[in-house]
């Protein structure tokens, strides 16, 4: 009963999380080109959108950040059978995702979400630069432990087999799987970002006078995101064959689910792989037809209405890779059933319980804010 | 450098990083506390939670490096830590995240109840906060009953006179250093406590510092084994602590802000090294049998993966610092 909690624990709470991270590292990008702009122009308008589309990464972020203080601590709590037989590998890049990437991403957004008015444009073009350098770094350590439990590399066993051992860290780091999936991951993360982009802003766009100030600072934002966006489309599918065909021979069960073992995996493969070729076609149509586009209600709310489908596709390209690793927790050496911790189930139905209820309780405050800011004025009122 | 040398290097550096983090986090949640007293429409409020909410996201790294850097150099500690302390720790995560949304998100909704329900809700999580933080530190100080690396008994045993002393301490320093921080940033003439309600604040720390104390010398008898016997000026340690509580209330009836602050922040650092270096060699000690306690050299990861991690953190931490120090110098007192 502990195994199947914490299971159901785990994948509830760090598939919460993962809500909120692919889009703060997408959204943060965004923002980086249009401050960039501002900097270059001096065009008030890209100031409005970098801060109208920063006030929503804040909101994310906040969120992303409590959500991560859970996974924490979760290895300990509910897999300590784990951290203890491969808390000498696994460890590492963690404490170094701290001291490298979170440092410099939350010293940062803090700086950014209450000193940006008290900035020059320079230092603010570095701020959001920093915070995206930081997102990045994140994302390389935890898919650097991630990748371990993939495809071990750059190990030994103890002496004493109770245990699993740094051999070379060199190796950990420069497993493939590491750089297939971590730019597979991150083109990902800033093609949700660009979609994202341009579904909000054709909802407000939609809304005004197309003579208003607002019209023509959402115009000449469509532009660079939907530049992004069709980059980010071309790139991914070419990541992912390759990625795809350096699996075959290290993970033989994860492709034998892929192809029909597991239905679960199976499906969700043939959807990132769907998505993938529409996010082609039609973000290469809107820059074509580019006038067009600006004109045209429909394909602009086909940006809104389809918000989800980059969503889903991230999350089904995570549960190929998760759940197509099971029954390993670590791939070929340690099996999930024996990771667990010993505790009492009670507690264990505690945590689970209350992370439901609180993440609930998340998830409504997020949405309300998100939809306060989106509807809410472009420019706040400036404060004397 | 040996194996051992290495993992008691690590168990110190931690004891250095949870001292930070407590440091840093005792002004942010005893400005939470204190934020009662202003209404939330009122620019007053707006500044108080501007002063520590700027600042809010960088300190809860070091609470993340003080986990992951258990987790690293540690693993056996922290999965056998964790797994014993496993609804405090949750309790303490749900605690966090209702801190980390509040501080941040008041001001995201202009609506008024959204952000009395915030204000509140920072309030009191940076009370419990603070209390759960407490309880847990001490815990590691005197340990916890376990036999054969599980806990023997319900988790609220965790509830002791010291835990509780200790809890009382770091509220009350959390009070004193939150109104000095804001007396630091907003001016001396920004209106916090009376100076009446901030000597009793400040008095109880003095009296709970040396309860707490007394308490883990007759009781748990932490000083009467390890570094304490072999290294008798270690005792300049807890001395210290108490000279700097007195000292931290003369500080304070005499307003000098700048100076209860400092003075407040070498006493609380003063008060975590000393339990860390009682507990020395156990990093989870045993309160049934010391025998069944987890010692550092056994708990420690290998000697290649505590080399890598030390050269990795002499290389990046100090950058870290460095430019979190420059965010306070030039921010701090930017409104």
């Amino acid at each position: 009963m502990v195994e199947i909690l914490s299971r159901i624990q785990f994948a509830f709470s760090i598939g919460f999380h993962f809500l909120f991270v692919p889009l703060s590292i997408g959204l943060i990008f965004i923002v980086c080109i249009y401050e960039y702009k501002y900097l270059k122009t001096n065009d008030v308008k890209f100031k409005h959108l970098s801060e109208f589309y920063g006030d929503l990464f804040v909101i994310k972020y906040a969120f992303g950040i409590v959500t991560g203080l859970t996974m924490s601590i979760q290895f300990g709590t509910n897999w300590s059978a784990y951290s203890i037989f491969m808390g000498d590998v696994f460890g590492a890049p963690l404490v170094f995702e701290a001291i490298i990437a979170f440092f410099l991403e939350s010293t940062f957004t803090g700086l950014w979400i209450f000193k940006k008015d008290k900035m020059s444009q320079r230092l603010r073009f570095i701020t959001v630069c920093l915070i995206f350098i930081g997102t990045n770094f994140s994302a390389l350590w935890i898919i650097t432990a991630n990748s371990f439990m993939q495809h071990p590399v750059g190990f030994k066993m103890a002496t004493d087999g109770s245990k699993v051992l740094i051999d070379n860290f060199y190796e950990v780091l420069t497993n493939p799987y590491v750089w297939y999936i971590l730019v597979h991951m991150n083109t990902s993360a800033i093609l949700l970002g660009a979609y994202f982009a341009l579904g909000i802003g054709a909802y407000r766009y939609l809304r005004v006078k197309k003579d208003s100030d607002e019209a023509i600072t959402f115009e000449k934002g469509f532009k660079p995101a939907n530049i992004v966006l069709v980059i980010a489309a071309l790139l991914l599918p070419a990541i992912g064959y390759s990625y795809f065909s350096y699996i075959v021979p290290i993970q033989p069960t994860k492709i034998d689910a892929i192809e029909g073992g597991s239905p679960l995996v199976s499906i969700a493969f043939s959807l990132m792989v769907g998505a993938g070729t529409y996010f082609i076609i039609y973000s290469i149509f809107t820059l074509v037809f580019f006038k067009k586009y600006l004109k045209s209600p429909v394909m602009q709310k086909i940006y809104l209405w389809t918000l989800g489908i980059p969503y889903i596709t991230i999350l089904a390209g995570w549960t190929v890779t998760e759940v197509g690793r099971q029954p390993y927790v670590v791939y070929g050496q340690m099996l999930t059933k024996d990771a667990i911790s010993t505790v009492p189930v009670m507690q264990v139905w505690f945590s689970l319980i209350t992370i439901v209820i609180m993440y609930a309780i998340l998830a409504v405050a997020c949405i309300y804010l998100l939809k306060k800011r989106i509807d809410g004025p472009l420019v706040k009122k400036e404060e004397i | 450098m040996s194996h051992e040398f290495l993992a008691n290097l690590w168990y110190f550096i931690l004891a250095l990083v949870w001292a930070i983090y407590i440091c840093q986090e005792l002004f942010v949640c005893g400005v939470g506390m204190l934020s009662r007293n202003y209404d939330v429409t009122s620019d007053s409020f707006k500044k108080v939670n501007e002063s520590v909410a700027t600042f809010w996201d960088g300190i809860q790294v070091w609470l993340i490096v003080a986990i992951g850097g258990l987790f690293a150099t540690f693993p056996t500690a922290y999965g056998l830590t964790l797994q014993a302390m496993y609804v405090p720790i949750f309790l303490l995560i749900l605690i966090l995240i209702l801190r980390g949304t509040s501080i941040e998100l008041i001001y995201k909704s202009d609506d008024i109840s959204w952000q009395k329900a915030l204000a509140r809700i920072w309030a009191n999580s940076s009370l419990l906060l603070i209390t759960v933080e407490s309880v847990y530190l001490v815990n590691l100080f005197t340990g916890l009953p376990i036999k054969n690396n599980l806990m023997t008994e319900g988790f609220y045993v965790i509830f002791t006179k010291a835990a509780i002393l200790g809890a009382v301490l770091l509220v009350t320093c959390a009070l004193s250093l939150g109104m000095c921080w804001i007396k630091l940033t907003l001016g001396d003439s920004f209106k916090v406590l009376s100076k009446q309600s901030i000597l009793w604040i400040s008095g109880v720390s003095v009296f709970a510092v040396s309860l707490l104390f007394l308490t883990l010398t007759n009781k748990y008898m932490i000083f009467e084994t390890g570094l304490f016997v072999e290294y008798p000026i270690l005792w300049s340690m807890p001395i210290a602590a108490m000279l700097m509580y007195v000292i931290q209330f003369i500080l304070l009836l005499k307003e000098k802000y700048a100076f209860a602050f400092a003075a407040l922040i070498v006493a609380v650092s003063l008060v975590i090294f000393t339990g860390f270096s009682a507990a020395f060699p156990y990093i989870l000690g045993s309160t049934i049998d010391p025998e069944e306690g987890l010692l550092i050299i056994d708990a420690a990861a290998s000697q290649h993966a505590l080399t890598l991690i030390t050269v990795v953190t002499v290389l990046f931490l100090p950058v870290a610092i460095a430019y979190q120090t420059w965010k306070y110098k030039t921010f701090w007192r930017r409104f």
